[in-house]
């Protein structure tokens, strides 16, 4: 395995480079090229030639410059220390990158994704003489407070433990433990290279039946996403999907978070750097960082890496949940992955499909949502990985080649509406096309709340259908032309979209709203349209119900009631329906 | 009635509208005065203002092109010493004890890469070294054809060698080596210029 | 020392683009220099490279080049400009050369003018508030140093004057700094670079700017390269002398159309609109080069320019722009029309950095909840216009009628302000306050209780 090839460069065309000579190499093995030994992975073999796309800046390459490879495929190194990183797309990390040169990424830098100087204190849990399979479950460590690291035999191993070591600090370079196999010893250590373009096994894929709780009203009411689930976040520019992905990657119930920053701006990367170790989860206290992994390829740096980023980051995940974690993963944005896809297709010549993508985008992005998914691993427990993937579709429309393709392969849809970012109504998530498909899989989790969660949600869910249907009246002829009861459902249909749909997520009490808050506040809102609606048609009139100090409350709630004081919204609650009550229509004939 | 009182009542009543018209009047006169000063009070602020705020552009306009002219008039002495410098240097290079030498090596150092036809390029006062080099590269090497020619594109001295074959020229010539050293010969002479200023300074002090 | 070699089979000219064969060990990516039969030198880059020939553009353009009698020489390393405080006050043209009838500055540091990526770790989250004075930009889309901010035009709308007001204007209200300002222009006409230079001369920054010219006579290749030799001095500035830089680029249109050109004459798969597929990356080379870094003084802030075709925000050009810059401002052809100066659209303009260089300690506390209410009050007058457009405005309800007067007022009096009016962010805020007092309070829902007991001011909004 370990055998140096060697060839040399016969042509440069960017980052994709021509070479001959490396015999034997296989497909998505690593070449090393020219002086500096620029990363590269083999993507094309014909005839002698090998195709390498180099995954960092190449200027100054020349043909007859040396290639060299060992004969590895790409790999991601996994094992403790992972938590808290920050990693660019081929798993090189940027903190060490910085102590190393600078402010810039200078190319040819080449550094251990793991600090093999840390010491861990591992815990075993087998004894020696103990029959182990793949997956089994050998000791652990603790990687962070949040994440207790669990030490599993990697897949394809499985024999009888010959030795471990006993509890104590270790390297991940140490050797933990040696299993005896069919086909001689294996020994492993805390962490292991895993090549990023095969998925780790599991046993059985299961169907997810658990929401990933975000916090966020407009998505776990109306368009929830399971846990094992994948959804897009489809946006023109300036409509928030990476403020919709921050959200989702802050306030979410998942154990892990992984981060792909693909493509994207440098400044939102460094947001999300200063932040996480910032905030702390409300839920254990701690600092969110703790349970964060992040990959940042910005726009800015070699394309090419920013293909392979998103494999990097999802191959973090499965090792997570291979450990029976529920991980999230957020990639922002899988267009710049589809482009980059694009830009290296057209430079090995490929034949393109639509705008110039090529044929196999569909494919590829089938192959990396399919990446998620609840399954029982190898170990028997439970795990999950939830993709959710922020889409940009040039010029806001959706009926282009990757907002088309991903919505064949997700589950959930949320999509972006820019009149709502305009008028800075956040997340600008529209009710009228955005889906889920979740809603049956996960109604038994909400039912256990509250019994009637579907019925209210979807009550809530038709004023605003009806309200958009009402939208084109009023176009037409004015909202004064409506009959009573129709302009209260307009009245209704703004306070669902100001005191729910609408969150402030800079807003301490509302940028994250408990499923018990939310449900409330619904209620809140549903005793508001029913109760307001017998009176507006007994006569009563909608500015009159306007007028109510409750009425204009409602809109406060979630900025003013805590997640906690919830009580204090069924007082609310009194108080909004005996004010209803007492309003009475003018006698008639008035 | 009595007449008299009716007019006098009219007259007084009519002298009261005058006296009340002409006060009315006044008082008009007197604010539109007000407002006119006023207004050219306001309008005097404003051209003051206007004034002072094209004053202050134009000095700063001024002040701007005097700083940027003395930049530009000190690069451009440096620059016209340096060039002088270079001309100077480089009209003595012949009589340099070690100008043949380099010339001999410059040819044939790029022969040596040429298989076949090769042509050599001098500047026109070069042509006594001709035959010379045409000789050495002779016994240098088995080229098919070797040609000398003059250039007059070639003024300061070295040479062009011509690989009519493979379509190169390798460049030796003076013009060419200076143009690729202008930078840190200019910074060597800028740094010599600049100690001997600060030298003579403090001399001086 | 060996002799350097120039080479002289051309087997083509296509465009910018020459291909030269024969060659041996020519780096991808090296400079190239490229001399006509009379030895004018032109200088180019390779964008591809095998064992017999290069693919090279030349930055001058091609023109009056032939291919034969012309020399090729590789350099062997990429394309450098000098860099030097002394820089500034002087005019270059794209790769870098001085213009204006004076030599080159002596010095010895070269940059290259690609510039490497910034570490996203290395970076410093902008949080510095800019006053730019102007009512719309500080008020609802604060610019903040370190940020991308471009501005989205149209033919003849003054886009110039705005960039060159917030030039004139800019300032940082927690410390007594200047800008440096480098502007580079890219196929503009010369009126436009003179507009600047003289609009730079009167403010009295000139002599700490930098021009760079590439105008509309100039090859359209050498656009390709003016933003990163700006760029390039803009970071050695910024990032090793510690000053804040203020990076104006117009028109990146011009500049997008030069790689288009450029793309179609290597015969490249075109994406929309004819332009390369990698036009994102490729913009966000030139735009990511802003920002600040951790435990560094200065700040590079740009401010691209770019005219949408036919007013169109979903062309290529704005549209990937749009995803790669922190906001954009937007000028609006109706407001133009209406004669507002400066015309910045109220809603699809934005500055996503805004929310952290705001508030309490920044501007004022109620700054951002001011914008915001008048975002979402303004987004209404939107609606109602249109259908005050169809019904009549004698239909309207009572509150529509007041959102119209709200509209108004917010156009005429908020946006609307002189080019050389500079009005501190307490005058913008206060006039936005003003602006509110129009509507009913119960209208202010983006707003907290106690702001609005402070400032709302229904009496003096209709005075």
């Amino acid at each position: 395995m370990e055998k140096l090839l060697t060839g040399k460069v016969i042509s440069v065309n960017g980052p994709i480079v021509k070479s001959v000579g490396l015999s034997g190499i296989r497909m998505y093995d690593i070449a090393e090229v020219g002086p500096d030994r620029l990363i590269g992975e083999v993507i094309r073999l014909a005839e002698e030639i090998a195709i390498i796309q180099v995954y960092e800046d190449n200027t100054g390459l020349k043909p007859g410059d040396e290639v060299i490879s060992y004969g590895r495929p790409l790999s991601v190194l996994l094992g403790p220390g992972l938590i808290a990183s920050i990693y660019d797309g081929i798993q090189r990390p940027l903190v060490g990158i910085s102590e190393a040169c600078g402010s810039y990424i200078r190319k040819g830098i080449k550094l251990s994704p793991l600090n093999a100087k840390a010491k861990w204190n591992f815990k075993p849990l087998v004894s020696s003489g103990a029959k182990v399979g793949e997956g089994a479950l050998v000791g652990e460590v603790q990687e962070s407070p949040l994440v207790l690291h669990r030490l599993l035999v990697p897949p394809g191993v499985s024999g009888t433990l010959t030795r471990i070591a006993p509890a104590g600090s270790y390297t991940i370079e140490e050797p933990i433990y040696l299993i005896d196999t069919d086909a001689g010893a294996y020994e492993g250590k805390l962490a292991a290279y895993w090549p990023v373009r095969r998925p780790r096994p599991s046993k059985t894929r299961k169907k997810p039946f658990i929401p990933l709780v975000t916090g966020q009203r407009v998505i776990d009411t109306f368009f929830p996403i399971a846990r094992g689930g994948t959804a897009a976040i489809p946006g023109g520019f300036g409509t928030g999907k990476t403020m919709t992905q921050h959200a989702l990657a802050k306030w979410c119930n998942a154990d892990i978070i992984v981060y792909i920053g693909c493509g994207e701006r440098g400044n939102e990367m460094t947001d999300v750097l200063t932040d996480f170790p910032k905030l702390i989860d409300e839920r254990n206290g701690r600092p969110l960082i703790e349970r964060t992994v992040m990959i940042a390829n910005t726009s800015n740096m070699p394309v090419p890496a920013r293909e392979v980023s998103i494999y990097t980051g999802v191959t973090i995940a499965e090792y997570y949940r291979d450990m029976g974690y529920s991980v999230a993963v957020m990639a922002d944005s899988t267009s710049r992955w589809a482009e980059a896809l694009r830009e290296l297709a057209s430079r090995l010549g490929d034949m393109p499909a639509e705008e110039g993508f090529p044929p196999y985008l569909a494919t590829r992005l089938a192959e990396f949502y399919e990446r998620a998914g609840l399954v029982e691993t190898l170990s028997g427990k439970d795990g999950d990985i939830t993709i959710i993937g922020a889409v940009s579709p040039p010029g806001g429309d959706f009926s282009e080649p990757v907002t088309q393709h991903t919505s064949r392969f997700v589950r959930c849809f949320w999509a972006l509406d820019k009149t709502l970012a305009d008028a800075r109504h956040y997340p600008s998530i529209s009710w009228i096309d955005s889906y889920t498909e979740y809603l049956s899989d996960i109604e038994d989790w909400w039912k256990n709340l509250d019994p009637q969660w579907l019925t209210t949600r979807n009550e809530v869910m038709n004023i605003l259908l009806e309200d958009h249907r009402l939208e084109q009246v009023v176009k037409l002829v004015g909202s004064d032309a409506l009959p009573p009861a129709e302009q209260y459902i307009l009245f209704c249909a703004e306070s669902v979209k100001n005191a729910f749909l609408q969150q402030n997520s800079f807003d301490p009490q509302d940028k994250f709203c408990s499923p018990e808050k939310q449900l409330r506040i619904l209620a809140s809102l549903l005793l508001l349209y029913k109760k307001g609606l017998e009176q507006v048609r007994a006569g009563v009139s909608v500015k009159e119900i306007a007028a109510l100090e409750e009425a204009s409350r409602l809109v406060r709630l979630k900025s003013e009631i805590s997640n906690q004081d919830i009580g204090k919204i069924d007082e609310y609650m009194n108080r909004l329906e005996q004010k209803l009550a007492s309003l009475s229509a003018p006698s008639k004939g008035a | 009635m009595d007449n008299t009182s009716l007019e006098n009542s009219i007259k007084r009543a009519s002298e009261e509208m005058i006296a009340e018209i002409r006060e009315k009047e006044a008082r008009e006169l007197g604010r539109l005065d007000e407002d006119y000063a006023a207004e050219i009070e306001r309008f005097r602020k404003t051209m003051e203002a206007e004034t002072r705020s094209r004053m202050d552009q134009e000095l700063s306009r001024l002040e701007n092109r005097a700083v940027l002219e003395r930049k530009k008039l000190k690069l451009t002495t440096v620059e016209r010493f340096i060039q002088r410098i270079v001309e100077d240097v480089m009209r003595g290079i012949r009589s340099h004890p070690r100008y043949r030498q380099f010339l001999m090596d410059a040819a044939a150092g790029a022969a040596a890469q040429i298989p076949e036809n090769v042509e050599v390029r001098l500047a026109p006062d070069d042509g006594v070294y001709g035959n010379e080099i045409d000789e050495a590269l002779r016994i240098a090497g088995d080229h098919r054809q070797i040609r000398i020619e003059a250039d007059a594109a070639i003024g300061w001295g070295g040479c062009l060698v011509v690989d009519s074959a493979r379509g190169r020229i390798f460049n030796r010539t003076l013009e060419r080596i200076y143009f690729r050293k202008a930078l840190q010969i200019r910074r060597k002479v800028l740094q010599v210029l600049q100690d001997r200023t600060e030298g003579k300074e403090s001399v001086t002090r | 020392m060996s002799a350097e070699i120039e080479y002289t089979n051309l087997s083509g000219i296509a465009g910018p683009l020459i291909f030269v064969d024969g060659i041996r060990g020519v780096g991808y990516g090296d400079i190239v220099e490229i001399r006509d039969a009379s030895g004018e030198l032109r200088t180019g880059q390779t964008l591809e490279v095998d064992e017999q020939r290069a693919v090279v553009q030349v930055y001058e353009g091609t023109s009056g080049l032939s291919v034969k009698g012309t020399r090729v020489t590789f350099v062997g390393r990429a394309l450098e400009i000098p860099v030097d405080r002394d820089m500034l006050g002087r005019v270059y043209d794209g790769l870098g050369r001085p213009i204006d009838g004076a030599p080159q500055v002596i010095t010895d540091r070269m940059m290259n003018v690609n510039g490497l990526p910034i570490n996203p770790w290395s970076r410093e989250y902008p949080r510095d508030f800019i006053q730019t004075g102007i009512s719309a930009i500080d008020g609802m889309n604060t610019l903040i140093r370190g940020q991308k901010l471009p501005i989205f035009s149209g033919s003849g709308m003054p886009h110039n004057r705005i960039a060159a007001q917030i030039a004139r204007q800019a300032r940082i209200l927690t410390a007594e700094e200047e800008f440096t300002v480098i502007f580079a222009a890219m196929g503009v006409k010369f009126d436009v670079a003179r507009f600047f230079i003289d609009s730079l001369e009167e403010s009295g920054v000139l002599t700490h700017s930098a021009i760079f010219l590439s105008l509309a006579d100039s090859p359209s290749i050498e656009r390709l390269v003016t933003p990163r030799t700006a760029l390039t001095l803009a970071e050695y500035l910024a990032f090793e002398e510690g000053m804040h830089v203020l990076v104006i680029l117009t028109d990146m249109t011009n500049y997008c159309e030069a790689l288009r050109e450029l793309s179609s004459s290597r015969g490249e798969i075109p994406s929309r609109k004819g332009y390369p597929g990698y036009l994102y990356s490729d913009l966000a080379s030139v735009y990511e080069r802003a920002g600040r870094l951790k435990g560094g003084k200065g700040s590079i802030t740009q401010v691209p320019i770019l005219t949408m075709p036919s007013d169109d925000i979903s062309h290529p050009v704005p549209d990937l722009t749009g995803y790669i810059t922190e906001g954009q401002i937007v000028l609006e052809r109706a407001l133009f029309n209406k004669g507002i100066y400066p015309p910045i659209a109220g809603l699809p303009s934005l500055s996503r950095l805004m929310k952290d260089g705001i508030g309490e300690g920044r501007t004022r506390k109620d700054h951002g909840q001011v914008a915001a209410q008048l975002f979402a009050s303004y987004a209404k007058v939107k609606r109602i216009r249109a259908l005050a457009a169809i019904v009549g405005e004698e239909e309207l309800s009572d509150l529509d009628k007041v959102y119209l007067k709200f509209g108004t007022a917010f156009e005429e009096i908020f946006l609307r302000q002189d080019y050389e009016e500079n009005r501190s962010i307490e005058q913008t805020l206060d006039i936005g306050w003003r602006m509110l007092s129009l509507l009913p309070r119960d209208e202010l829902y983006r707003i907290a209780r106690e702001d609005i007991q402070k400032y709302y001011m229904p009496e003096a909004a209709s005075a």
